[in-house]
């Protein structure tokens, strides 16, 4: 099934700060997970994902720095920083927050009385 | 590594939507590295490699939605407060050494020289400022041998026999050294030990460079201390993988030791004399004398160029003659200010290079790039050192010659504006700053020996 893009697209920047909690990684590794990680459900645009990037880096809730990958080739990795943990923290609690209450609502479970 | 039509059509669509010039290659490596791996993917899912690419193009998106986002996210930092606080002082320094020096028989300042000075000044200044730097980086180990080697061909080549006047400009080139060795601090990052210890090593050459150059102890002092705080700083947040607390021994260690061995050992005379200037009344005491005399008793506000004695009613020169202020010379114009003045002129421009030193101590530190952060920290630094230096100097403690930057002379207002310029050109372009690829830190194993007896 095809997700909603408005769906997704606010999500982005909390799925991606989650993706480099786990470690430092450049973009196409984290498409890659993203799409492994949510079974195919998020198939993220690189030109997409650039861009979100290079903001969180000017929020400085990531750091980049270069170095040679596996493959041998030079490539951008990004970090998450501390500031980026508590955003992160901050977006999950939001998250949950914001899923539990969708969730009420389409189990019925929300009186209007 | 573009070899793709198809790859390269894509990216000069990007390219072409980001208004920033400077910052399109950079921008655009990053999704060409992503656009190479993406069509390695295909093709090893069995895809032709034309195939490939067109699908690694088109799962990029649209060229021009992607640049554009791009271009939103990186815009050029304009500094104009930096520039405008550097620019003013640069023009209050002027003005005001024109005006000290205006009664000076020989070595008073010349308008239209003091006025080009500024104007060449702030030009290196901005053409710094609008230039990319970090090719400064890339060369980092270049700068570093060429700074070496130059100096060592100045030594060779006797270049004070050669031609004095061009000796003494090389005392202007000495205040660049921070700013070469903080390249080859950089230079040494992700070595462990022998990077730590690379980095400090690399530091006698300059010294010994500088001491050529010029034999001024300030330049050498203002190149020592700026290079153990630079080295200590890369050690603290760990370039080098070593441990924290080890390196800052070893740095801290070996500053003290320069310390102790420059100022009191080697320097001893000059302190007998802070105690005891009376001892050298025709020498350096007398410096020392005049200062602390005419600093004593100096009100905060006075009226202008004369003062007016109570105890006689009538008007008399703040130092009893004006050839005194000659004679002391450009480095003391700080110590003239407050006495024709009072010292709260004095206090207001030392607030004013405080403020700008600081400004450029926190930017520089707040910077992503290593290279651009240390950079810029050197110029703070440097800059700071001056300033402290030549305020000791003025309230009669230290004797070392050092100039009040910006204000001591016009090649020096130049060599500091460009100084600055480097700082700022850091600051602008620190959206786009990228590190060059470099190998993980390596740390090593401790070595552990045991000893078992029996």
């Amino acid at each position: 099934m095809e997700l909603d893009k408005s769906l997704v697209s606010g999500s982005m920047p909390l799925l991606v700060l989650k993706l480099l909690e786990g470690g430092d990684l450049y973009g196409y590794q984290m498409i890659e997970e993203l799409r492994k990680r949510s079974e195919d459900a998020f198939r993220l645009k690189a030109g997409t994902l650039y861009p979100l990037l290079h903001g969180l880096e000017e929020k400085g809730l990531v750091t980049a720095y270069e170095r040679t990958a596996e493959n041998g080739k030079a490539r951008r990795y990004y970090h998450l920083t501390e500031r980026g943990r508590d955003a992160l923290r901050e977006k999950e609690d939001a998250w949950n927050t914001y899923a539990r209450a969708v969730g009420r609502v389409l189990k019925g479970g929300v009186s209007l009385a | 590594m573009r070899d793709s039509q198809t790859v390269a059509a894509y990216l000069e669509t990007v390219a072409e939507q980001i208004r920033w010039k400077r910052a399109r290659p950079v921008l655009v490596r990053e999704l060409e590295q992503h656009l190479m791996d993406q069509r390695d993917a295909f093709v090893k899912a069995g895809k032709p490699e034309d195939e490939a690419e067109q699908l690694a193009v088109e799962d990029m998106g649209d060229p021009v939605e992607v640049g554009a986002a791009l271009d939103a996210v990186h815009r050029p930092r304009p500094q104009w407060g930096l520039l405008g606080l550097t620019i003013a002082l640069a023009a209050v320094c002027t003005a005001l050494r024109l005006v000290l020096t205006a009664g000076w028989r020989f070595d008073g300042e010349s308008l239209p020289l003091a006025l080009l000075a500024l104007l060449l000044g702030t030009g290196a200044m901005v053409g710094l400022y609008l230039l990319d730097i970090s090719r400064l980086a890339r060369h980092a180990v270049a700068i570093y041998i060429g700074t070496v080697v130059l100096g060592i061909g100045c030594v060779f080549f006797n270049l004070s026999r050669l031609s004095p006047r061009l000796s003494h400009f090389t005392y202007y080139l000495s205040l660049f050294l921070p700013v070469v060795y903080a390249l080859w601090v950089y230079a040494c990052r992700g070595k462990g030990w022998l990077g730590l210890l690379g980095a400090i090593a690399g530091g006698i050459p300059l010294v010994i460079v500088s001491a050529c150059w010029y034999p001024s102890v300030t330049t050498l002092e203002v190149l020592v201390c700026s290079g153990f705080v630079l080295m200590l700083c890369a050690a603290w947040w760990d370039w080098f993988g070593v441990r924290r607390g080890t390196a800052a021994v070893l740095g801290v260690s070996a500053l003290l030791g320069w310390a102790i061995w420059t100022l009191w050992l080697r320097h001893m005379a000059r302190w007998s004399i802070i105690f005891h200037p009376e001892q050298d009344p025709l020498g350096a005491g007398w410096f020392i004398l005049k200062v602390r005399s005419f600093l004593r008793d100096i009100p905060p506000l006075r009226s202008g160029a004369e003062g007016v004695d109570a105890s006689i009613g009538s008007r008399v020169h703040p130092l009893g003659d004006p050839g005194v202020e000659e004679a002391l010379g450009r480095d003391f114009l700080p110590s003239i200010l407050a006495a024709r003045w009072g010292w709260l002129p004095l206090a207001m421009l030392t607030a004013a290079m405080a403020a700008l030193v600081l400004w450029l101590a926190v930017r520089a530190l707040r910077q992503k790039n290593r290279a651009g952060r240390l950079v810029a920290l050197s110029v703070a630094l440097a800059i700071g050192l001056w300033t402290v230096f030549s305020m000791v100097l003025n309230l009669g403690v230290l004797i070392f010659g050092a100039s009040y930057p910006l204000l001591g002379g016009n090649t020096f207002l130049v060599a500091d504006m460009t100084l600055i310029g480097l700082a700022l050109s850091v600051f602008r372009g620190d959206s786009i700053a990228r590190e060059a690829p470099e190998e993980p830190v390596r740390r090593r194993k401790r070595l552990r020996i045991r000893v078992e007896y029996q």
